[in-house]
């Protein structure tokens, strides 16, 4: 549905994204990255807002740059917090609906839907001047979706939202994202991770990496996995088995004795040797989890190294 | 306790922002979460001294909130959500300006600016205008400014708004350092759960002008000792009938993850590791399971 | 800390709770003018325009310099320079109003607009400082720093002049000057700053706040001046009204408070020294006026935004 294909944007000497090449298919895709990454410019290329320095962008296999066929197709929710303020709720939406090509005779009905389903039907006559922060991103939502479009692209939907919204916004997004193309750009890792495995990592410009984060994980060979495992009785003990495993490369002892931390570069082999040898000498474990096998810790492991 | 409230009403006009609010806060850091409209802001704005109550009284760390409020915003720092500094001069200009306002003498303020843009992260950036920083440097330089005159109490707006992971990692490793290890009560209104679960022991939940629940973290969590939370590598279909067939049921179940109710008594790890190899499945994850403070955080507003 | 323990070999230099000392001011407002005072003074504009400001004086001491040396000239021109009146010279040298205007503007133009910008208020009214306090601290600073610019270089010439003529002869033949002259920089100071923090209070913009005063001030002073020359008003009406604008309010009181109108050129050399009620009835509302608009609009600021 949307491709790069080695593009480049620089502003003078600054570059925004530095060849890229990727697509961007069905379902809801996290796009991450630090600030001044390139996510910004990423998303202008794609929006159709700028054109790429070298290489290419297509959206629907046409160039996005000022194509209103694909503008028709697209439902954009940007960050920058900017309206008319003048406009009420209602006003906006319809003007929005028009724009984006809905024939005026359903404008109406299709800006009331998306005002219910944004749960601002009862404020739709508010100027957007007197709206509250999290009333305006509402908003900024439903003008990204009413038109139906089949890629929809959102910079941090869910900021000024409480967390009723956000979890209202959430259940939208996982029901367009399954049937349609969702990227999603935000700084709020457990959020992404929430609604997706399939991520987009820029750095500096570049595309540092994409794909399930799972499959991520796991080629990160410098970080093993991390998994902490408590017992209700000697930790020390446990871990002179559990450094016996062959996929165990390291264990520490932590805080007051009954905590420990092993490393694992190869997880899967780890967790069945870990169950079978409970098993069989009746070890007291109480709990096991990995904490870094989340999309925080991959970011981190990655950006920073 | 840090801060003491009693059946505080606060109204603009007809519209009542706050409705009856009794409360002690404790030392520590504590969450204040509540949905937009709920009345957070109001209440903090009465507690700093910038509105007078309609009714009602509070003490915050000792000072009457409504006859000594100039002299408590000598003890305590606001951290405020929306973009602000003072502009023209250097970071360390501001944070010693920002110090000598709250009563610091010239040469305390300047030595004091140093040492908390250190701590906050600022390093040679600190003789840069602040209008050439990045979000999170400014994020930084405000809370520098928050801390500066040595407060006893800090409110914090929304600390990691427009963080980047990286930035706001370390914002929240700042606030719990700062609260646990250093002293300095918090107080924290954000949005973001996971960030207050993070930082804070103690959570006040507002909606709708009052204040509905006060409690610690762990309470609202409330871990059970016979529910599990288990996660598998894959969804396996056969894995809850294989539970029920031990005698153990699988409560509800979202993609690979699994809450599991294991009979008193019976070792839950053994328990369901054995089922896990029976099915083939692999186990990632077996902890006791408690409420996310999502669901408790709706629980206590419905 | 007691002297005995030995420090520890590795020092925590995290953060560490101030226990130094912290007290309400008495004067809440005077530590914002004092930084107000010093921002300005860090930068170098303000000391070339200073300089200039200088040079305006210096032009006076030459005028003195140059009756001095009159002795040494015969003729016609000894009768025309006799006719050198220190007092006059002083308030020709003092209607040079573009240096102590450049200054006002600079300093000022950005002292509530910036702020705005920069939503630097919230900053400030969470500190021990009420919205009072912020705006008598930027005035004072204000007030201040254009009186001491205009004061010192004043102060420099007017000693010149009476050290030429003897301190004694000068405080006989110009009584009334000796006396005033350390209120006439108080009077542009004042206005000034009162207008500026006024515009500077309504602008996010320190240089549309800076245009905006620039032209209500150049503006507002050629029409009173075409008003002043229409000829259906009464012709001893006419003095007054010229002065009826900010520009003529200032150097109005000023000719009022030294007891001349100087020199003149022009149609205003016949003109009369306009009354002094109307123009400080004007100064007060314009300065009032000012302050109140930088009341409302700071008061319009949430420090916690709900």
């Amino acid at each position: 549905m949307i491709e790069l294909q080695r593009a480049s944007r620089w502003y003078g000497q600054v570059i925004g994204v530095n060849d890229v090449t990727c697509t961007i298919g069905q379902g809801i895709t996290g796009l991450l990255g630090e600030n001044g990454a390139g996510k910004s410019t990423l998303i202008k290329l794609v929006t159709g807002q700028l054109r790429p320095t070298t290489g290419a962008v297509t959206v629907f296999g046409e160039t996005p740059f000022a194509n209103s066929s694909v503008f028709r197709r697209l439902g954009y929710c940007p960050e920058t917090d900017s309206f008319y303020e003048h406009m009420s709720c209602e006003e906006f939406l319809l003007l929005m609906a028009r724009l984006s090509g809905v024939p005026s005779s359903e404008a109406a009905a299709v800006a009331e839907r998306s005002l219910r389903r944004v749960g601002m039907y009862d404020s739709r006559k508010r100027k957007l001047g007197a709206c509250s922060k999290g009333m305006r991103q509402r908003i900024r939502i439903a003008q990204a979706v009413q038109h139906d479009p089949e890629v929809l692209i959102l910079d941090e939907p869910m900021s000024g939202l409480d967390p009723v919204g956000r979890k209202e916004m959430s259940d939208l997004l996982l029901e367009f994202g399954a049937t349609r193309t969702v990227i999603i750009s935000s700084h709020i890792l457990y959020e992404v991770e929430a609604l997706t495995r399939s991520i987009i990592l820029l750095h500096r410009g570049r595309l540092l990496a994409q794909g399930d984060v799972r499959r991520i994980r796991d080629l990160i060979d410098r970080h093993p996995h991390q998994v902490v495992v408590e017992t209700d009785g000697s930790a020390r003990l446990l871990a002179k088995e559990l450094v016996g495993l062959s996929s165990v490369v390291a264990a520490r002892i932590e805080g007051d004795e009954s905590r420990l931390i092993v490393e694992t570069p190869r997880p899967d082999e780890f967790y069945t040797q870990l169950r079978d040898i409970v098993l069989a000498n009746n070890i007291p474990l109480r709990t096991f989890y990995s904490q870094d096998n989340n999309l925080e810790a991959v970011f981190r492991y990655l950006v920073k190294g | 306790m840090v801060a003491n409230i009693r059946n505080l009403t606060v109204a603009y006009g007809r519209n009542v922002a706050v409705s009856g609010a009794t409360c002690d806060i404790p030392e520590g850091c504590v969450g204040l979460l509540g949905p937009n409209g709920a009345g957070k802001t109001t209440l903090i704005k009465a507690l700093l001294g910038f509105l007078k109550p309609n009714e009602g009284e509070g003490t915050i760390l000792g000072y009457d909130i409504r006859s000594a409020s100039l002299e408590l915003r000598l003890h305590v720092g606001l951290m405020p959500e929306s973009d602000c500094h003072i502009p023209g001069i250097s970071a360390v200009e501001y944070v010693a300006l920002a110090g000598e306002l709250s009563g610091l003498p010239r040469a305390n303020a300047m030595q004091r600016a140093h040492e908390v843009l250190e701590y906050c992260g600022l390093g040679e950036a600190r003789y840069r205008f602040v209008e050439t920083y990045s979000t999170g440097m400014k994020q930084k330089a405000k809370i520098a400014q928050a801390l500066v005159h040595g407060p006893q109490l800090l409110f914090l707006d929304e600390p990691t708004n427009g963080l980047d992971p990286e930035s706001r990692e370390e914002m929240l490793e700042l606030i719990r350092d700062i609260s646990h290890n250093k002293g300095v009560n918090c107080i924290v209104s954000s949005h973001l759960l996971p960030d207050i679960e993070r930082t804070c022991d103690w959570i006040l939940v507002m909606s709708q002008g009052k204040i509905r629940s006060q409690r610690s973290v762990a309470d609202m969590k409330g871990a059970s000792d016979s529910l599990w939370d288990v996660e598998l590598k894959e969804p396996v279909e056969s894995f809850p009938s294989a539970l029920e067939a031990k005698g153990a049921k699988a409560l509800s179940y979202f993609s690979n993850l699994y809450r599991v109710e294991v009979p008193h008594g019976e070792r839950a790890a053994m328990l369901i590791l054995a089922v896990a190899r029976e099915v083939g499945a692999e186990v990632r994850g077996l902890r006791p399971a408690s409420r996310s403070l999502e669901e408790a955080f709706l629980e206590a507003i419905s | 800390m007691s002297q005995d323990v030995a420090p520890p070999p590795i020092a925590d230099l995290t953060y560490r709770n101030y226990d130094g000392p912290k007290a309400l001011r008495p004067l809440r407002w005077w530590t914002l003018s004092r930084s107000f005072i010093r921002t300005a003074m860090r930068k170098k504009a303000f000391w070339v325009l200073f300089g200039l400001l200088c040079m305006q004086w210096m032009l006076f001491a030459l005028f003195v310099f140059i009756n001095s040396q009159a002795d040494q000239i015969t003729g016609g021109a000894q009768r025309q320079l006799r006719a050198f009146n220190l007092a006059n010279t002083f308030v020709d040298v003092t209607d040079i109003w573009i240096w102590v205007f450049a200054i006002a503007l600079f300093i000022g133009a950005g002292s509530i607009a910036a702020d705005n910008r920069a939503n630097a208020i919230q900053v400030y009214l969470s500190k021990p400082l009420t919205r009072a306090d912020y705006i008598l601290g930027k005035w004072a600073g204000m007030v201040i720093l254009l009186y001491f610019a205009q004061f010192v270089p004043m102060l420099v010439a007017v000693l010149y002049a009476a050290l030429d003529q003897g301190f004694g002869e000068f405080l006989s033949s110009y009584p009334r000057l000796a006396l005033v002259f350390p209120l006439v920089p108080l009077i542009p100071a004042v206005m000034h700053a009162s207008m500026l923090i006024g515009i500077s209070a309504l602008n996010r913009t320190p240089a549309i706040a800076g245009i905006a005063y620039t032209g209500i001030f150049i503006v507002w002073n050629l029409l009173a001046t075409a008003i002043a020359n229409a000829p259906i008003v009464a012709d001893d009406s006419r003095s007054t009204l010229l002065f009826l604008n900010p520009r003529g309010v200032i150097y109005g009181l000023i000719f009022n408070l030294v007891g001349t109108r100087g020199t003149p050129p022009g149609f205003r050399s016949e003109l009369p020294l306009p009354e002094w009620a109307p123009l400080l009835g004007l100064a007060l509302v314009l300065c009032a006026g000012s302050l109140a608009l930088a009341v409302l609009r700071v008061r319009a600021v949430e420090v916690v935004k709900g």
